[in-house]
């Protein structure tokens, strides 16, 4: 019997030690990259308000309030096309500092003073986005949920209506959940 | 013709293993980063498209687990598939420290040590989808083929260990086994499965599943299942003689024809918004191949008739951004129909007829105290308003259970609080009070103290109580055999585990517990003390409060989850068992049990072997005896999308043909032939395809 039992712990402590596991730092990086395509993709499926720019050729800003591990790969966007704007990011420490800006990553660390925050932006056409848990319930506009390993998204519907923008119906159609 | 299949049989082994190890070592030695998959630009991708892109969250596994205030296994979806898992029983022998006995009528389910003969499945509760499925006579879960589930629409089995009744009430007692089905979008279609096993075994099934617009999401399923059943040779039949004068049954040669299987399921779930309708049916016809209870042996009409269905509709919605609101009702039916096939000792048909129906409702509110509180509280009635049962021979007419009629009612009310005490230390706390119209009431409390000393490892401390109802079958039944006994208590136990955990890097974990528990008042079957002196006993059984119980256990267990899809997992379980009657080791308890579960891919996201060992140690039986230790293999090839949108697996269980049984559950006689020990399946093989439109 005891026999078997360590002839059962040498093959899995023989398995062990042949694995290279990959660093943890890696794979989450995959995962930010690829939550940061999505918000880039969710500018396409947004229609923002005519008065949100103040001409055609006006950039469309990505903000990031506070700190998120998303961050550099949001900070990749940067450069890039989207609805015919170039896309521009920029970084806010406080509330105060956000003026202009179109699409708003709210960093993890925000986490605790979100009532407050969702209440500052009430009515200002800014899609909230937030990768924490319940954001899109706690009147957010879309937040991250992580479904058996992939990347989902929650709306809340209710809430982009009141900012004016207009998500498009493929986007959903698309969501986990749209409250 | 034999010799040529066993010898093709030692070929399809060998090339199997040669498969695993060519597929598998190479794999294990070069690592390939996860982001290789992914393309270097992923903002070129579409957005359905990027749904699909695989991410691991911090790790592989699920961390809410080491967080969570009890020892949890969580069998998935992609574990059954990858070891070909034919029934809930196939999955729960293999998790740490369950077992389960089979007496070719039902799946009985130990744990802990604990699965005495002749108990039903009343000391675990099996949720589905939040819907408790123990049944209103017995208490009992159904988990082989008479489970109102098929297998395939799993999405995930939680294996919660220890004391549950804080929160769920009766039956909690080892453990709670949580099931989550599939959701429509799971399926995004429709799909049929096909499958063919030894001993003419065929199952099929056709699904339809898929999530719609508006929040609105559907899944409906069907599935039939139809098994002759092996040729069993029992060697009690063989040489028995009967001593009892009436006895002329024909002695048969101990071989038996009458393994039969049959079922029909039904299942569907309709999502609208914040609500849930689900509703399942399941129908099975099982024949009695033991000549069990005195019937005829090699009798195919001796069978065991069970219909389980349910309908359930929950609303879940959330009050504010801290509070959620979650309320369900439901309607559930039983009934059981056994026929007893007993001419040649009692030149009769005895039948069993038992009914149950129950309606009740549930409501829970999940919310945040003072920022760190996480607070439950909930409340839960339950109406058994149908309880019938009744036992007699057909012709001539003669009724021995008393054609009796009953119901009864409880309900409970439970909170529980968990908030961090300390830096690193949580607690969990929580308590229930369960009013029984039948027993009165009782109250289980359980206490958690989850510490965390540093990230990726958690020591648990863990105390409850739980009970067990006595079931209408023990409290009320009467027969010519058995009295009622309505002062009968709940059964009561008491659980101390430490538990610790620790997390490896992202991809091994250990974790290793050791337990006390002891029951009181368990509920056992005695004579009744004789009505005059010289008898030696009445014949007539009662159920009592009588016995208690204490046992002592450790687990260990080790998991590893490989990057390139290898996943290994080995556990072992000791546990010491006592009567505090008789100072022995209970029956059916085995020593020590060993699993080892490896899935391997053997061709990258295609093919996959899955490779299972399961050792027990010997168990004693109700005669005294030892139902033998054993060690037996299942092997499984699965593999998709080979073909597009098809899935195929092959599996041989019980690969080296090992000859085992387990305890039955039928005291002996030196009337009747009984059998001390069930024989187990010998080798046996499935093949299965899904297809998906």
């Amino acid at each position: 019997m005891l026999k078997r039992l360590l002839t059962y712990l040498f093959i899995t402590c023989a398995l062990l030690s042949v694995a290279h596991p990959v660093r943890a730092d890696e794979r989450e990086e995959a995962e930010y990259r690829v939550k940061a395509a999505f918000i880039y993709n969710f500018a396409k499926f947004v229609e923002w308000p005519v008065s949100a720019f103040a001409g055609p050729d006006d950039p469309l800003i990505f903000g990031v309030l506070g700190d998120d591990p998303l961050i550099p790969a949001f900070d990749a966007l940067r450069g890039k096309k989207a609805q015919g704007r170039a896309v521009v990011v920029r970084h806010f420490s406080s509330l105060d500092e956000v003026k202009v800006c179109h699409i708003l990553l709210v960093g993890r660390s925000e986490q605790d003073r979100l009532e407050e925050l969702i209440a500052a932006f009430r009515g200002a056409p800014i899609l909230l986005v937030g990768d924490m848990e319940r954001f899109a319930r706690q009147g957010g506009m879309i937040g991250f949920v992580l479904d058996r390993n992939k990347v989902s998204f929650d709306i809340n519907a209710e809430a982009c209506k009141k900012a004016r923008l207009i998500v498009n119906s493929q986007l959903l159609k698309l969501a986990n959940r749209v409250y | 013709m034999n010799k040529r299949f066993l010898k093709g049989l030692k070929g399809f082994i060998y090339f199997s293993m040669a498969m695993f190890i060519a597929g598998a070592l190479p794999a294990t030695g070069r690592a390939e980063p996860a982001t290789q998959a992914t393309p270097a630009d992923l903002t070129e991708i579409s957005l359905e498209d990027l749904m699909d892109v695989t991410v691991y969250g911090a790790s592989k596994f699920n961390q809410k687990l080491s967080e969570a205030p009890s020892s949890v296994t969580i069998i998935t979806a992609d574990d059954i598939r990858k070891n070909g898992y034919r029934t809930l029983a196939d999955i729960l022998r293999s998790v740490r420290g369950f077992f389960v006995s089979y007496a070719r009528d039902y799946s009985y389910i130990g744990a802990r040590g604990f699965g005495r003969p002749g108990d039903y499945n009343s000391r675990i509760l099996l949720v589905v989808d939040g819907h408790r499925t123990n049944e209103n006579i017995y208490d009992s879960a159904l988990i082989g083929t008479e489970f109102v589930l098929d297998v395939d629409l799993i999405d995930r089995v939680e294996v919660i260990r220890g004391p549950g009744s804080s929160l769920y009430g009766s039956n909690a007692f080892f453990g709670v086994i949580n099931i989550i089905t599939k959701r429509g979008r799971d399926l995004k279609g429709a799909e049929a499965s096909g499958e063919a096993g030894s001993f003419n075994t065929y199952k099929g099934r056709v699904s339809y599943g898929n999530k719609f617009e508006n929040n609105t999401e559907a899944l409906l399923s069907a599935t039939g299942y139809d098994s002759k059943g092996d040729r069993l040779y029992y060697k009690e039949y063989d040489s028995h003689v009967s001593t009892y004068p009436a006895d002329s049954r024909p002695i048969p040669g101990g071989i038996t024809n009458a393994d039969y299987d049959r079922y029909q399921s039904l299942f569907a779930k309709l999502t609208h918004q914040d609500i849930t309708l689900e509703a399942a049916y399941s129908s099975r016809s099982k024949g009695v191949p033991t000549g069990a209870w005195q019937t005829d042996f090699n009798e195919p009409g001796n069978k065991v008739m069970d219909i389980r269905g349910y309908v359930d509709m929950k609303y879940e919605h959330s009050l504010s951004a801290r509070t959620d609101l979650y309320a369900r009702l439901f309607y559930d039916y039983y009934h059981f129909t056994a026929d007893y096939s007993t001419y040649a000792l009692w030149s009769a048909l005895n039948k069993s007829l038992t009914t149950g129906e129950w309606r009740g409702g549930e409501v829970k509110l999940t919310t945040r105290l003072l920022d760190i509180h996480r607070v439950i509280v909930g409340s839960e009635y339950t109406d058994n308003f149908r309880k019938d049962h009744k036992n007699f021979d057909v012709d001539p007419y003669m009724l021995y259970g008393g054609d009796e009629k009953r119901s009864s009612g409880a309900w409970a009310a439970y909170l529980q609080d968990e908030f961090p005490f300390a830096r690193n230390l949580s607690v969990n706390a929580g308590v229930r009070y369960d009013r029984y119209t039948t027993f009165g009431g009782t109250t289980n409390p359980r206490l958690a103290l989850i510490y965390n000393p540093i990230e990726k490892s958690s020591v648990k401390l863990l105390y409850g109580s739980a009970f067990r109802a006595p079931n209408d079958y023990e409290m009320f039944y009467t027969s010519s055999t058995q009295v009622a006994n309505l002062d009968l208590k709940p059964e009561k136990i008491k659980t101390y585990e430490l538990v610790y955990e620790q997390y490896i890097g992202d991809h091994f974990r250990m974790s290793a517990s050791g337990y006390y528990y002891k029951i009181t008042d368990l509920i056992v079957s005695v004579e009744t003390t004789p009505t005059t002196p010289t008898t030696p006993g009445s014949g007539i059984m009662i159920s009592k409060n009588n016995d208690s119980v204490t046992a002592r256990g450790f687990e260990l267990e080790l998991e590893n989850k490989w990057e390139n899809g290898l996943d290994g997992r080995i556990s072992h379980a000791i546990q010491r068992t006592e009567d505090k009657q008789t100072g022995e080791t209970l029956t059916n308890s085995p020593g020590h049990m060993t699993k080892l579960n490896i899935t391997a891919p053997v061709m990258k996201e295609k093919v996959f072997a899955g490779i299972e060992e399961q050792y027990m140690s010997r168990r004693r039986t109700l005669a005294g005896n030892y139902a033998r230790s054993f060690f037996i293999t299942n092997v499984t090839l699965f593999s998709r999308n080979m073909v597009e949108r098809l899935e195929l697996s092959a599996s041989v269980y019980n690969l080296f043909d090992k000859k085992y049984g387990d305890p039955g559950y039928e005291e002996p006689s030196p009337d009747y032939a009984t059998l001390d020990t069930i024989r187990q399946d010998s080798r046996n093989y499935r093949v299965k395809l899904t297809y998906r439109f």
